[in-house]
């Protein structure tokens, strides 16, 4: 290892403040802007709270009206509404502030099926969202109204994120397409290439690009997925892909070691020059890890949460929530636990601090 | 340490425990031949049909014939209504749920095996009690009870990705001669094209001539030596006069895009070829099904590509007159666990799973048992895969309580004797 | 039949050999054999014995592993020399294609297609041409351990069932029932986990004592096959699924006592220590393969010979007398228990002489009977033998009688008759389209669809089939056709002269216009290679 990252590793040294539990399984968490509150979207069609103005993160009433999962949500950049989309197509907007689920806005049919993504326009003033319809929808933030679609059948759209300009938006696909959208004319800018994050195994369609992060100043991009191996059960070696913004040419790759380690989830930047992010593969595997652009391994690799599926960088920057899978969440057959009961698996949210 | 004393092992070729001794059918040729020769005679004379459609690894019964949205273990996915009302089934099936009205589905499986190696075995051999002999697949027990259709194409093929060959293991106690042709990738067996030094008159002529050689050769030896061999020449000409069904460019492109532009559709669309020739049983298997990991993402993938070859099949069989002559059965070896693993996928479930059919012998448009509301256990009478069995013989007009193999002086029964046929599923 | 006519019948047989040779005891095992079979055989329907053309035919291919050329068929056949059957059985015994016949025997008897081993083969061929005896060749096999040059083939047998591949673990079970099947006619597969559920002397014990022998063996070395063994120094454990009680066995040969196990103090029990550092294993003092390899062939150890005396009257008569070959037991007796008494007895007494067995067996009636059955009855039981069996030919015959059929033996013959001669590709072609799948015994005639499109349509088998200097096709096609030129056709391929019918169905043939020329001569002798007949040893 090189000095730095010697150095980097005792920098991000991270400590467990707490573990929150969360009786089901979660799809994304997220910290408010103003650093109160955390929020994470579950499989059980509630969007989950806590207060984690201290560091006791009591637990707050759900947001609920929600079908399926809720796959995606997102905080508004300056107001204190919360947007949550499920995996039935419905998009609802929360004052998340409020004691009661009382929506904003909501919209029963806002996509048909599974919304995967929600991002909101630096600027505040849109929020887009896509879903297995092979859609891409932006609509205004106060109100809910749609304002553009996008069609594109030859894509399966998996991720959605907007320019720091706020005039584009970025799509990546099943297939390993990334494209540049201009969010007025819906005319494809360019095209930046994740193939490597697919693959088509015997009849399936495997992979796909899952994350997006983008750094401050716009110069980087990241994607996060998986460099499949095979389908079925899926194996293959969690992989980021880096572009340069300006030339759209992949600058760095971060392969993962094993092909346990499986999808790349979620990935942000911690500095315009660290990328994090969790992954999660066969049960058992996954991990946190900070990455110094340029390097192709990780300088902190935390390997003790298994199955990591969401990230969230709190704000002030000290605090990173991850969420984890327990442990032993797989099995054939009728698995019973000590109660002799079938019960459902569940996402600890791990809730660590980065050293000052 | 690998044990022969797993029920997958107990395995016997072509033979019987208790010996032949000295009074017994001769050693020379065919196996198992059928306790009473009148009722083998009558089901030789019916055309009817099979379509076995294998999705091999364990399609989720969650995401296909048995949703539960909204609940614990339902997952992303809505149900959608169907054809018949009241009955409900993935959204990622929407085109086979037009067709709901044809269907019958079982929701009431529970199986012992939760394995693939033996699982996959039992299943398809209707996993019947232990009488210390392999039991034939399916296709071998139809291509030996039924024989060939009267058009003399093989009685038992299987379409299938990759290496194809002939399959005898599937024959188990019934011996070679009932095995599978698979076609690899619905690829022709190796030599099965006349070469162009040889024309069709002269292939005629020599093949006749040959016939005429063990015609003479059986009249005074016993006939089981011959007859082996001019069964497969037979055969081997009949599926010569058919090379056409290995044409990829005799498909119409109409017809290649109903079924879908995938390895499963072209397969599918070649297996209603294969029926329309006069095939006994068509098996199409399906590989990679075995989600343990991003098994929604996986299915979303997978079912709709069954969805649009299953319900092209099912509405060319309507259109050409063929459905109430063809069995056709939609099934895995297990289906998946309630219980979402780390890797969001689904895990081996026999305890409660589904199948599809339709066709000769069943009624139409209704389902069998049911699961509780979260699909953690069937809810009423559970089936293991020997009543399914029974039923599809009965459908394609076996009685499976009448019916016996005779393995050289053993009598055993075609379907196991401890489970029960589902009537109410018959028509 | 009623014992007393039988009885009658015994004696009287008896009697008129002891006239004939003047004393019981200068019977050769042949006529006592014959008298044994003839004993059972009631009424009529007894086929007649094999003409020569027949007999030639059928004892080329059990001897020779190929059908007789055009002039060994004719010099036989117009022989005029007494007991010329039993000069020719004395003359194929000692060709040099006996040894090789007899290698490729049991190499698929006892290999069952799981593997070609060049050393194997040479070990066997080896043997037969010295006429080994067969409880000396078990010996060797069994032991495995063979570094002597000559002797190293022996070790193929175990040391191909002792490779493994990737993950999979070696198949100990798989190997313990092969010796069970294989070296004493007894199947135990299913007695693996408990008692045999319907062959009530098929014991658990037998299954686990056989297996104590190789639970410690271990692949040294893929390229010489050498087997290994770890240390054996307690009785192995094991309890039946169905009764939960704890027993142990050391390593046992069904039907003998169990093999004590020495003692050594601490540190002696080696021969040769190991050495962790250069990764062996070391070689200790109690080798359990060696015990198998004395026990198993002993003089004491019926199973033993029972077993090879009932595999050799397979391969010669085209049923066992206790068949299938590895379901010895009370619940399927032999068909004739004297007889395989008496082979068994005279057999080991011989020295496990099996050139001897071979002889004796062909200079019986039984073995040269016809395969054509008397038009006036039914099909006869073929336990009894009244009409000769017809016997698949494995995918090397068939080869090898091609060759001579379509006249490239001539070529083999001009370059020194090396069998090495016949390109290995070609060898795998027919083993891929004629043989069984890995461990399914040839022991029953099955004529697949795959063989069928690899006769009809195959380059290999067309390409034997153009004319080139001499061959058969070449031969032919410059005769007129007519009756000699088809006589010679059936002579070279089926080995026997045509009836009026089937002269004037192949004259009919050759004259149609499909048939022009060299297509039509082509076409002739691929028919009769393709008929029942040929791909028969009747």
């Amino acid at each position: 290892m090189k000095e730095d990252s010697k150095e980097l590793a005792l920098k991000y040294k991270t400590k467990k403040i707490i573990d929150l539990t969360c009786p089901v399984q979660i799809c994304a968490v997220r910290f408010s802007p103003c650093g109160n509150v955390l929020a994470a979207a579950c499989f059980d069609g509630s969007v989950r709270r806590w207060d984690c103005s201290t560091d006791k993160f009591t637990e707050l009433t759900s947001i609920t009206g929600h079908n399926g999962w809720v796959q995606a949500i997102a905080f508004h950049p300056k107001e204190k509404v919360l947007y949550s989309a499920d995996s039935w197509g419905k998009l609802i907007a929360s004052n998340y502030l409020v004691k009661e689920s009382k929506p904003v806005w909501k919209n029963d049919k806002a996509h048909d099926g599974w919304i995967r993504k929600i991002a909101l326009s630096p600027d505040g003033k849109f929020l887009a969202t896509c879903g297995t319809d092979k859609l891409v929808k932006i609509w205004s933030t106060p109100d809910g109204a749609l304002v553009k679609e996008f069609k594109d059948f030859t894509w399966d759209p998996l991720s959605v994120a907007f320019t720091p300009d706020s005039k584009a938006f970025l799509v990546g696909d099943l297939k390993g397409k990334i494209a540049q959208v201009d969010a007025s004319t819906g005319k494809h800018i360019r095209e930046f290439d994740a193939s490597a994050m697919y693959k088509l195994d015997r009849l399936q369609d495997v992979g796909g690009v899952r994350c997006f992060a983008l750094d401050s100043k716009g110069e980087k991009l990241a994607c996060g997925g998986i460099n499949p191996n095979r389908g079925g059960f899926v194996q293959g070696p969690s992989l980021v892909l880096i572009f340069d913004w300006k030339s759209g040419k992949e600058i760095s790759r971060i392969q993962s070691g094993s092909e346990n380690d499986g999808f790349v989830y979620d990935l942000l930047f911690l500095t315009d020059s660290i990328l994090a992010g969790v992954s999660s593969g066969q049960p058992g595997n996954g991990k946190v890890f900070f990455n110094l652009i340029g390097e192709t391994q990780p300088f902190v690799s935390l390997i003790n949460m298994p199955n990591c599926h969401s990230f969230a960088l709190h704000p002030a920057g000290k605090k990173i929530a991850v969420v984890s899978t327990n442990a032993n969440s797989s099995g054939n057959g009728k698995i019973l636990d000590k109660n002799k009961d079938y019960a459902c698996n569940h996402s600890p949210i791990n809730i660590l601090e980065i050293p000052t | 340490m690998k044990n022969l004393c797993t029920p997958h092992d107990h395995r016997l070729s072509r033979r019987e425990w208790l010996g032949t001794s000295a009074l017994g059918a001769a050693s020379i040729g065919a196996a198992g031949m059928l306790a009473q020769p009148a009722i083998a005679e009558e089901l030789r004379k019916n055309d009817k049909q099979v379509l076995f459609i294998w999705l091999d690894g364990g399609i989720s019964q969650l995401e296909s014939w048995d949703p539960k949205p909204n609940t614990t273990f339902g997952g992303p996915f809505r149900a959608i209504p169907t054809k018949v009302p009241g009955i409900h089934i993935s959204e990622l099936l929407p085109k086979t749920a037009n067709h709901m009205d044809k269907l019958v589905l079982v929701r009431s499986l529970s199986t012992k095996d939760n394995s693939h190696s033996a699982g996959v075995d039992r299943i398809q051999r209707g996993d019947p009690k232990n009488r210390g002999v392999t039991y034939p697949y399916l296709g071998s027990a139809v291509s030996k009870l039924m024989g060939p259709c009267s058009s003399g194409m093989p009685p038992y093929v299987w379409i299938k990705p990759m290496s194809g060959g002939f399959i005898t293991k599937d024959a188990g106690f019934l011996g070679p001669k009932y095995g599978a042709i698979a076609f690899g990738d619905g690829k022709a067996p190796e030599n099965l094209l006349r070469p162009e030094s040889i024309s069709l008159e002269a292939d005629l002529a020599r093949n006749e001539l040959r016939e005429k050689l063990d015609k003479a050769y059986r009249l005074n030896r016993r006939k089981e030596s011959s007859e082996a061999s001019s069964t497969v020449f037979d055969m081997a000409a009949k599926l010569q006069k058919r090379i056409d069904l290995f044409d990829q460019s005799k498909i119409s492109p109409k017809d290649l895009e109903r079924y879908g532009i995938t390895e499963f559709g072209r397969h599918m669309l070649q297996a209603r070829s294969m029926l329309e020739a006069g095939v006994r049983f068509v098996k199409v298997t399906s590989y990679g099904w075995d989600t343990h990991g991003d098994n929604f993402n996986g299915h979303l993938s997978l079912v709709p590509k069954v969805d649009m070859a299953f319900s092209a099949v099912l509405e060319d069989l309507q259109q050409r007159g063929m459905f109430d002559n063809v069995l056709v059965i939609l099934m895995s070896e297990f289906g998946r666990t309630p219980r979402i693993n780390g890797h969001l996928g689904r895990d081996h479930w026999p305890e409660a799973w589904s199948l599809a059919m339709a066709g000769c012998g069943l009624k139409k448009g209704m389902i069998s048992g049911k699961t509780n509301k979260l699909g953690t256990a069937v809810e009423g009478d559970a089936h293991d895969i020997g009543s399914m069995f029974h039923v599809w013989f009965k459908a394609l007009g076996i009685d499976s309580s009448k019916t016996e193999y005779d393995n050289q002086g053993q009598p055993l029964p075609i379907a196991n004797e401890d489970c029960k046929i589902i009537s109410e599923v018959l028509a | 039949m009623n014992p007393f006519l039988l009885r009658s019948l015994l004696v009287l047989t008896f009697l008129t050999l002891l006239m004939r040779h003047g004393t019981a005891a200068e019977l050769s095992l042949s006529e006592k054999i014959d008298a044994l079979i003839d004993a059972k055989i009631t009424g009529k329907g007894v086929s007649k014995q094999s003409d020569d053309y027949e007999f030639v035919r059928r004892v080329y291919l059990d001897f020779a592993g190929r059908i007789p050329s055009l002039s060994e068929i004719d010099s036989f056949v117009t022989s005029k020399a007494l007991e010329k059957r039993k000069l020719l059985i004395v003359q194929l015994s000692n060709f040099p294609a006996y040894s090789k016949q007899m290698a490729n025997a049991f190499h698929i008897h006892f290999m069952e297609r799981l593997g070609d081993n060049s050393e194997w083969m040479k070990y066997l061929e080896a043997s037969f041409k010295k006429n080994k005896g067969w409880n000396v060749m078990a010996k060797e096999i069994l032991r495995g351990k063979n570094s002597e040059e000559d002797l190293k083939g022996a070790n193929y047998f175990f040391s191909k069932r002792l490779e493994n591949y990737g993950q999979n673990p070696v198949d100990y079970s798989a190997l313990t029932r092969d010796v069970g099947r294989l070296f004493l006619g007894k199947d135990y597969r299913c007695a693996e986990c408990h008692d045999h559920l319907f062959i009530d002397e098929y014991k658990q014990a037998d299954f686990k004592g056989l297996y104590a022998f190789f639970q410690n063996t271990y692949l040294v070395d893929a390229k010489t096959g050498i087997v290994g063994e770890k240390l054996t120094d307690k009785k192995m454990e094991f309890m039946s699924v169905f009764k939960k009680e704890k027993k142990e066995i050391a390593p046992k040969v069904p039907g003998m006592a169990e093999v004590s196990i020495p003692e050594f103090k601490k540190g002696e029990e080696f021969l040769v220590p190991a050495d962790p550092k250069k990764k062996v294993l070391g070689v200790p003092k109690f080798s359990p393969l060696d015990k198998l390899s004395e026990l198993v062939p002993s003089p004491e150890n019926t199973d033993f010979s029972k077993n090879i005396v009932n595999r050799i009257w397979f391969m010669m008569i085209g049923r066992g007398l206790v068949h299938p070959l590895d379901l010895h037991h009370a619940g399927n007796p032999p068909s004739h228990p004297e007889l395989l008494a008496l082979l068994s007895k005279e057999f080991s007494a011989h020295q496990f002489d099996i050139k001897w067995l071979l002889t004796e067996l062909a200079n019986t009636r039984v073995y040269q009977r016809s395969s054509k059955v008397e038009t006036s009855k039914n099909s006869e039981v073929s336990a009894l033998f009244s009409t000769a069996i017809e016997k698949r030919l494995s995918a090397e015959q068939l080869l090898a009688s091609i060759l001579v059929a379509t006249g490239q033996q001539n070529k083999l013959e001009r370059k020194g008759s090396n069998d090495s001669e016949i390109p290995a590709a070609l060898k795998v072609k027919f083993a891929k389209a004629f043989a069984n799948a890995a461990r399914d015994p040839e022991d029953e005639i099955s004529f697949s669809l795959k063989a069928a499109l690899f006769l009809l349509n195959d380059d290999a088998v067309l390409g034997l089939l153009k004319p080139e200097a001499e061959n058969t096709i070449a031969d032919l096609s410059k005769m007129k056709p007519d009756n000699v030129m088809i006589e010679k056709a059936y002579l070279i391929i089926l080995a026997r002269k045509p009836d009026p019918q089937e002269t004037a169905d192949a004259l009919e043939f050759l004259s149609k216009p499909a048939s022009a020329g060299e297509i039509g001569v082509k076409n002739l002798v691929w028919a009769l290679l393709a008929s029942s007949e040929f791909n028969l040893n009747h």
